[in-house]
């Protein structure tokens, strides 16, 4: 071979592995574009058709929601199911109204996504017609791809998240099916919906819990405590996340009394409690008890995650009263209802 | 010749922490007191544990209690004899005709009383249901603040799934 055909071959060559993999990308490049994601929304207006997609007793589940960014007011949902967010406020309208669900600032510790994920930047497939660029977050410790963001070339805004399950299977999803606008020239922001407030469920950060109450900073040496909550019905919820997935856990005086329940969960292990699963449009939640408190965790984590999370928080927050405690429980188990 | 004193017993004790003593027994009790370090130490524990038994909380008995006990008595007369028509009691006899084991019977009562207590003080255990569909909104908020808005928010905007 000729040496200027070796250099053609080699530029054909370094061509190729350019499009499957971007040139020079690394995790720093994939963090950016996954922290640019994270705002692009509120940079960018839109609008479309949002799909929701889960996996639901090995049956997929769908929801459409049409989604509008105009001067960084983010909307979704329509008529008296729809939700906003502008800045640091969250509103959510039913049909008594809006109410507010958020009003502050968030702060905390957050992790890189790179502390806990392997991530990668390849050239993704288009969404809703648009040209992606997809982050893919693998666990490293079983080399399986668990998350996949794609974001739109040009400006940056999700379009798709994907969640993988262990053995890299996609088992929710919600992105983009339909693009209308996207970037381009901004619009005046709607009007505040904080005049037609009807009812105010937002809750109170708060420096420690109550007593009875647990709040470890870390939970599975992965997740970082990042906000502590105090809602108005007394209940307390905790925020975590590890980077890539944030996990609300509540917590609330009493044992799981399951009868009050909605229908359609599914009996799980959660450490050495039994507990009620659910796969929704809105996550995977599980329910059980610990120690006389009823917890329950959200997330867009895979089932099998949460089960660990929720046992790791159980772990974590063992009571252990000593000998004092163990003659109490000795003395006064035959007088306990359960 | 010097004559050993003579010791009250027990139930002398009780009865004059009772006010329940003879004028007499009374004057040789606190003759006692007043030279005796371990009786007054015998006193002062009878004493603490009279006073643990009165501290414990009283409790109303239920509206069917007297009820039930009056139907299962089979004497009720003799429970309704009015104080006035009883015949006026001596103290002595009264106190002499207590069980020799009275303190064996009144820790005996003081640990049933102390038992039904704890078992009283026990708060029964709350049950709670979780508001699961609250939650999985209240999830979306806090979420939608540090992930993208659009897919944190969108699940809000449909039926969450729950079935009722």
């Amino acid at each position: 071979m000729s040496r200027v055909a070796r250099v053609v071959l080699a530029a054909v060559l370094a061509a190729v592995v350019g499009v499957l993999v971007l040139p020079g990308a690394r995790a720093d490049d994939a963090e950016s574009v996954l922290d640019r994601a994270r705002n692009a929304t509120v940079r960018e207006d839109f609008s479309g058709l949002v799909q929701i997609e889960w996996l639901a007793d090995g049956e997929w589940q769908t929801a459409r929601v049409p989604v509008t960014g105009t001067g960084g007011t983010v909307q979704v949902g329509e008529g008296v199911r729809k939700a906003e967010g502008r800045g640091n406020e969250r509103w959510i309208a039913g049909v008594s109204g809006w109410q507010a669900g958020w009003d502050e600032a968030v702060t905390g510790n957050v992790p890189s996504p790179s502390k806990h994920w392997d991530l990668a930047l390849t050239k993704g497939t288009e969404i809703a017609g648009r040209p992606t660029l997809v982050v893919t977050a693998t666990d490293p410790r079983t080399d399986e791809a668990r998350l996949k963001v794609y974001c739109d070339r040009d400006t940056g805004v999700m379009l798709r998240r994907e969640v993988l399950d262990a053995k890299g299977r996609v088992v929710r999803a919600v992105g983009f099916v339909e693009v209308k606008k996207l970037g381009g020239t901004r619009d005046a922001a709607p009007a505040d919906p904080k005049a037609k407030k009807s009812k105010d469920s937002t809750p109170d950060r708060v420096a420690s819990v109550p007593d009875g109450f647990d709040a470890p900073a870390t939970v599975a040496d992965r997740y970082v405590l990042a906000g502590r909550y105090l809602r108005p019905d007394g209940i307390v919820q905790l925020y975590y996340t590890d980077g890539l997935f944030g996990v609300s856990v509540f917590q609330q005086r009493g044992d799981l009394d399951t009868s009050g329940l909605p229908r359609g969960s599914e009996g799980v292990a959660v450490g050495d409690a039994r507990g009620r699963g659910y796969e929704v449009a809105g996550g995977t939640v599980l329910v059980w008890d610990h120690e006389a408190m009823t917890r329950t965790v959200v997330s867009d984590a895979t089932i099998a995650d949460l089960r660990a999370f929720a046992a790791a928080f159980d772990d974590r927050t063992e009571h252990h009263g000593g000998i004092v405690e163990d003659i109490t429980d000795f003395v006064l188990a035959p007088f306990r209802w359960n | 010749m010097n004559r050993e004193p003579t010791m009250p017993g027990a139930d002398v004790l009780s009865a004059y922490l009772d006010g329940e003593c003879t004028d007499a027994e009374r004057v040789l009790v606190e003759e006692q007191l007043a030279s005796s370090e371990e009786l007054r130490d015998e006193l002062a524990e009878a004493r603490a544990a009279r006073d643990a038994v009165r501290a414990l909380p009283l409790r109303d008995a239920p509206p069917e209690f007297w009820a039930r006990m009056l139907a299962a008595d089979p004497e009720p007369e003799a429970v309704l004899v009015p104080a006035a028509a009883a015949a006026p009691v001596d103290l002595a006899e009264r106190r002499a005709r207590r069980s020799p084991s009275r303190w064996l019977a009144a820790a005996a009562g003081a640990a049933a009383a102390a038992v039904i207590a704890v078992v009283v003080l026990v708060p029964q255990p709350q049950s709670a249901t979780p508001p699961v569909g609250a939650f999985t909104a209240a999830h979306a908020v806090r979420s939608s603040l540090q992930d993208d808005a659009v897919s944190s928010l969108a699940p809000l905007a449909v039926s969450a799934g729950f079935r009722r």
